[in-house]
């Protein structure tokens, strides 16, 4: 057990952007999430643009971009939508476009726009993400924050089983059952999990301890969530300086660099 | 002391020492129905006691929210007797054996447990669905601290302040619509546990006192440092972090004593 103050923290789940339900004292400006950032010691994040969440994400991952075009320590992620309906572009063009404007991870929102994380839904698309080790960050929160478990595990555990792989990110407002979590990550070696999500006693160390410091990955749900959380969870977690690390930023970072764009 | 004291302590990692830090909100016992609690055990706790720099928890059983609570007590009076130094002890009563409340109560004062815990929302009904004036007796002539995990409408625990005033009425968990109450009743605090929302501790102390503010983190339902590192991280003064981290609920330990 060591103290953290040389730790790296890279963000993995951070908005830009109005959002439906927001509460008074937040913000929503990219210019606000570098301020705290620079506040609590995080040095880079993954952002997604809240319309990406909440109405479009064709709209969302442009503007995503466009917010992001002027620093290098904001690294955008898209989102997309089963393909049939051509709210999103179908997953080859998505992935032209996300070469071109260098985008590392995919975000989904099952649950808010309603579709399942199946086959039958998502193979397409699932099957090419995978072929380039494209993450994605399967993310079951609702708008409003929803306070019971949302994720669905038996999809999600069929889909890691199904493309071994896909990197895949699952991330909640709050898991309320790690026996299901546990069970997955046992079950699916390609099956990380994202920290805001995890509340629970000593999960970092037993996570750790039972799975590997691989398996989680810094992210605090900026600015929904007061990223204190996340960042005592890793700082005060008794686990080795390497393993902190590794969840705060080398799990998020080994993962994009494992795109292969060619 | 310097300022930010507190802040540089939590980006480092370092325990707090040389502080009074008293979480007035913690469950024990290792085992519950909703999730496996991983290092569960009292051991377990008090490791991460000795980590983060808490000098003592004042606690209650896990069985008591939706299971046996006359086990959870025996557990909660086992850890006492264990850490008589690092455990005040709770006892928690379950909404719908209203027969035993006070015979309960007796017990576990003899077996050396100074406030009750009261959840009821587990177990199908609420604060104010449910006659609780047993409990607040016993809980007044015994100068005893009870904290809710809802205490119902502000008005309704305005009035048990003012009817049952020898008691202490702990608000459960994070909230700012209590802030009137706080204002007004000496014997009411308000809990930080969970205060896990974006600037949640700022936005409470712009309504409430410092004084009247005591730290929670739930562990080991929760994990500590979610709850601890908010006040730690909160852009407010160190002094106003100091009251809300121990000061306060030391005083009010003093002022309700076994």
């Amino acid at each position: 057990m060591e103290e953290s103050s040389s730790i790296e923290f890279f963000d993995s789940n951070c908005m830009i952007g109005r959002y439906n339900a927001f509460r008074q004292g937040s913000f929503y400006s990219k210019e606000r999430l570098i301020q705290e950032m620079r506040y609590y010691g995080i040095s880079e994040a993954l952002v997604f643009h809240a319309v990406s969440m909440e109405s479009s994400p064709r709209i969302g991952n442009k503007l995503i971009v466009e917010e992001t075009l002027d620093n290098s320590f904001l690294h955008p992620s898209w989102s997309f939508l089963p393909p049939a309906t051509g709210e999103t572009d179908p997953p080859k063009s998505l992935v032209e476009g996300m070469r071109k404007h260098e985008i590392k991870v995919l975000r989904i929102f099952p649950s808010q726009y309603h579709f399942d994380l199946d086959d039958w839904c998502l193979g397409e698309s699932l099957r090419i993400f995978s072929e380039l080790r494209i993450p994605i960050i399967v993310d079951y929160a609702e708008s409003f924050m929803s306070r019971v478990d949302l994720t669905d595990w038996s999809s999600l555990v069929n889909i890691c089983k199904m493309y071994p792989d896909l990197p895949v990110v699952v991330t909640e407002f709050r898991f309320r059952t790690n026996r299901r979590l546990y069970q997955a990550l046992e079950s699916c070696p390609n099956l990380h999990v994202e920290l805001s999500a995890l509340w629970l006693f000593r999960s970092v160390e037993d996570i750790c301890r039972r799975f590997g410091a691989e398996r989680i990955l810094f992210g605090t749900r900026l600015p929904i969530r007061d990223p204190s959380c996340a960042l005592g969870m890793v700082n005060y977690a008794m686990v080795s300086e390497e393993e902190k690390q590794m969840v705060a930023s080398k799990n998020l970072r080994k993962l994009m660099e494992g795109v292969r764009y060619g | 002391m310097v300022e930010d004291m507190f802040l540089k302590l939590a980006k480092s990692g370092l325990p707090i020492v040389g502080e009074t830090v008293i979480d007035a909100h913690t469950h024990i016992g290792g085992y519950f129905n909703l999730y496996h609690i991983p290092f569960g055990g009292i051991n377990g706790i008090v490791e991460q006691m000795d980590r983060l720099g808490i000098m003592k928890i004042c606690a209650f059983s896990f069985s008591g929210i939706c299971s046996d609570f006359v086990l959870g007590n025996d557990q909660v009076m086992y850890a006492v007797r264990e850490w008589p130094d690092r455990i005040v002890g709770y006892a928690t009563i379950n909404a719908n054996y209203p027969e035993e409340w006070i015979p309960e109560l007796e017990r576990c004062r003899r077996g050396g447990l100074r406030g009750i815990k009261i959840i009821c929302e587990y177990q199908g009904t609420t604060t104010e669905r449910t006659n609780f004036t047993p409990l607040y007796r016993y809980a007044n002539e015994n100068h005893l601290i009870m904290i809710n995990h809802q205490w119902g409408s502000p008005e309704f625990l305005d009035s048990l302040a003012e009817r049952y005033a020898d008691a202490c009425f702990i608000i459960g968990h994070y909230s700012t619509q209590y802030s009137e109450v706080l204002r007004k009743r000496k014997n009411v605090y308000q809990c930080t546990c969970a205060a896990l929302m974006f600037h949640d501790v700022e936005k409470l102390l712009e309504v409430v006192r410092a004084d009247k503010i005591v730290y929670g983190s739930d562990l080991a339902d929760l994990d500590g440092p979610f709850g601890l590192a908010p006040i730690l991280y909160a852009k407010i003064g160190d002094e106003e972090k100091r009251m809300i981290l121990g000061l306060n609920m030391q005083k009010i330990l003093e002022r309700y004593p076994l």
